[in-house]
């Protein structure tokens, strides 16, 4: 972009006149002054070495901000402001400016008839071009006429019917100056007919009163010389002619303002053809002005400060040529900027292609050259645009599988799109997430709580859609439940005295009481039990698989004393009676008598039992405890 | 005249009546000692306090001393007469005769109300 961006994006809005203007053929014209609402003139910024990205705001991560990041010099869609080479241009709101954006790369355009509509364009151009310097009323008709044919063409957007109206309107005022200048024509010769009557009336006067001081003497005409005749009639001429001067002033007034008002008129429309950067309606109207008006009237007197502003020259003038030739200046970058588009996508390049199209489109959103941009190009840049947005989007969210997932599809449809830079970034965000999470499950083993939610949400912050931060809430919440629903069972068990089943779920018992020392040694006790136990039930077994029946059953009576209500034993026991029938009748009947406190009944009962297994440990202490208290 | 059965019936006759000689000298022979029953282990060891109460006549061999129980005594346990058996047996300390485990004695026992066997009297034999 040349020149013509820096002295064109610069303005906002009307200045103030400066030059008198002359208008239609020239004729001169007393200017007036006029303020006009002035708007801040674009702080000049650094131009950008290449435009940037695309769409979207600055929550992102930097990283990826660096391949979506439109917040350039040349391009701040946040703010509506076009900054291009230090001018500013507002394209409006950027919300607008995307969906515009969007709504061009999903229209199908039918482009046959783009060609007629241009050769009609080139013979206005033509006919009007500054070669042709004079050229009739006649020619200038004819151009303006083809405007109506152009304007049926959809790639016209009805621009050149806006330029056709303000010819017609500056034909129209030409009319009403032609009117205005009658008028004080006729004002000027009322003021020279009031003067000369009013000069008649006094030289009249003056003689009358010579005629009637002749033939007196010095003293009758130092009476008489004072007296004047005719003076209310002098007097009437005289405000006759003052009414005529200012009849004339206000004549003159309308005419000057007819005028301006025609000039501002044309001026601002071309004006707020550049501001909207219809180039082509500017490139048009200027023609036309060209040969509407002469004279000094090819001065800017509108838009004249800020246009002085963008062009740093001394006496700088701006005229209408010179904002055509910014207007040519701009489609000619419009037309170079599609062409980069076109050779770029033909390459395989398309992600820049898209690029170089954003950049093109917020200059020449209306120029026709890229209503005719080829729609299945469009259709593919469509969808790469889509992508990049919902990247966007997931970016900001932190969706960082999505974003894999587009990237692999972006891959296809465009190669050059920087997609190691992003999965970079996606894949250090996923270990980051996943190392969190780790030190959270270390934290958990360690029971430090305030540790596994510290952990647990700057894993969610790296990566919010980890699955593995799922996973892990069920297994801490598992763990939760799970220590709380073991505590009951235990306590369950522990009131049953079912030592036996703790010591089946020992090891998650131990886990879920490992904080609890009261249940841990309760836990412990059991499980020792209950080893005791099966370490004499296996004993048991063995001897009484050696034939010795009775000394198992020594060996279980010794177990029963750890927990007579054991299954195990219990169950052993049912089994080996049969066996040792006499024993155990003669045992439970010494067991029974000592209980009940008849020493001597039990100690003969366990001399009973010892006479048919004298080994019995059971018996001997039986009858060492049942002796001592025979006599009591 | 003489029966042919005479000579038959007097072959039977006489050692029937040895036997019931010899079974009327035991019967006299038991109760003639002291006039007491004797001591039933399978009775005792059935249901010891069913006897509470009643003296009987215990041949038995002492087989060990189980304890000292002082003053009360001393308390032995003893081998019944066909030895299948073990007795506990209290021997108060107004007995004064000594306790040897290789001799035999007949001993006058009266079972207590707690189902205690305590001796009497007791000699060898």
């Amino acid at each position: 972009m040349k020149i013509w961006l820096t002295t064109l994006f610069g303005f906002a809005a009307l200045a103030a006149l400066a030059q008198p203007a002359g208008l239609f053929e020239g004729m001169g014209m007393p200017g007036t002054s006029q303020a006009a609402p002035v708007q801040q003139a674009a702080s000049g910024k650094a131009a950008p070495a290449q435009p940037r990205g695309l769409l979207e705001s600055s929550l992102i991560d930097k990283n990826i901000d660096k391949v979506f990041d439109v917040k350039t010099d040349s391009f701040d869609i946040d703010s509506g402001t076009l900054t291009w080479k230090g001018k500013n241009f507002n394209i409006g709101d950027s919300k607008l400016v995307r969906s515009r954006f969007e709504r061009y790369l999903a229209m199908d355009t039918d482009v046959k008839d783009f060609n007629s509509y241009q050769a009609i364009l080139a013979e206005i151009s033509s006919l009007l071009s500054a070669s042709n310097d004079d050229i009739s009323d006649d020619t200038l008709r004819h151009a303006w006429n083809r405007l109506f044919d152009a304007a049926e063409y959809p790639f016209d957007s009805d621009m050149c019917v806006q330029i056709a109206n303000c010819v017609y309107t500056s034909w129209r005022m030409k009319d009403e100056y032609d009117a205005a200048k009658r008028n004080e024509l006729d004002d000027i010769l009322k003021v020279q007919a009031d003067k000369f009557y009013a000069k008649a009336h006094s030289i009249y006067a003056e003689n009358a009163k010579r005629s009637n001081l002749s033939g007196l003497t010095v003293k009758q005409r130092a009476v008489r010389k004072n007296e004047s005749e005719h003076a209310a009639e002098i007097a009437a001429r005289l405000v006759e002619l003052q009414e005529s001067k200012a009849k004339l002033a206000l004549s003159t007034a309308e005419r000057e303002a007819v005028a301006l008002k025609a000039v501002l008129f044309y001026q601002s429309q071309i004006v707020m053809f550049l501001t909207e950067r219809k180039f082509q309606a500017a490139q048009l109207a200027s023609m036309f002005y060209r040969h509407i008006y002469r004279g000094k009237v090819q001065n800017m007197q509108v838009g004249e400060k800020e246009l002085a502003q963008m062009v740093p020259l001394s006496q700088f003038t701006p005229n209408i040529d010179m904002v055509e030739g910014l207007a040519n200046e701009a489609r000619h970058d419009i037309k170079n900027g599609m062409n980069a588009v076109n050779s770029l996508y033909d390459s395989g390049d398309r992600f820049g292609a898209l690029e170089r199209l954003q950049e093109t489109f917020v200059l020449g959103e209306f120029d026709p050259v890229l209503q005719v941009f080829d729609s299945s190009k469009r259709r593919v840049l469509h969808k790469i645009y889509k992508n990049v947005v919902t990247m966007k989007k997931l970016s900001e969210s932190r969706d960082w599988d999505g974003i894999e997932k587009i990237l692999t599809e972006m891959q296809t449809d465009a190669p050059d799109f920087p997609a190691t830079e992003v999965l970079s970034k996606v894949r250090t965000a996923k270990r980051a997430s996943d190392m969190h999470l780790l030190a959270a499950k270390q934290a958990a083993a360690s029971n430090d709580t305030e540790q596994v939610k510290a952990s647990i949400s700057e894993a969610m912050k790296a990566w919010p859609l980890n699955p593995k931060i799922e996973v892990l809430n069920n297994e801490l919440v598992g763990l939760s439940t799970g220590s709380i629903i073991y505590e009951r069972k235990f306590d369950e068990l522990w009131q049953r005295k079912n030592y036996r089943d703790i010591a089946a779920e020992a090891p998650e018992f131990g886990l879920a009481l490992r904080n609890d020392k009261e249940r841990l040694a309760n836990l412990r006790k059991a499980v020792s039990d209950v080893g005791r136990i099966d370490a004499m039930l296996a004993q048991a077994k063995e001897m009484a698989k050696q034939k010795n029946p009775y000394f198992a059953w020594d060996i279980l009576e010794n177990a029963k004393n750890i927990d007579a209500k054991d299954v195990e034993l219990a169950r052993f026991q049912a089994e080996l009676a049969p066996e040792v029938s006499d024993y155990v009748k003669a045992l439970n009947d010494a067991q029974k008598a000592e209980a009940a406190g008849d020493n001597a009944c039990a100690l003969n009962f366990y001399l009973a039992a010892q006479q048919i297994f004298p080994a019995s440990q059971t018996c001997r202490l039986g009858i060492e405890r049942t002796s001592l208290k025979y006599a009591k | 005249m003489k029966s042919k059965y005479t000579p038959i019936l007097i072959a039977l006759a006489i050692p029937l009546a040895a036997i019931a000689i010899a079974l009327s000298l035991v019967y006299a022979k038991k109760r003639s000692v002291s006039g007491l029953e004797d001591f039933s282990y399978a009775a005792y060891i059935s249901a010891p306090k069913n006897l509470s109460g009643n003296t009987y006549m215990l041949k038995a061999q002492p087989d060990r001393q189980l304890a000292d129980l002082g003053e009360t005594g001393r308390l032995i346990v003893v081998k019944t007469a066909d030895g299948m058996s073990r007795l506990a047996v209290l021997v108060p300390r107004t007995i004064k005769e000594n306790i040897s485990t290789n001799r035999r004695y007949n001993m006058v026992v009266k079972i207590d109300r707690d189902g205690r066997v305590i001796v009497e009297s007791m000699e060898k034999y």
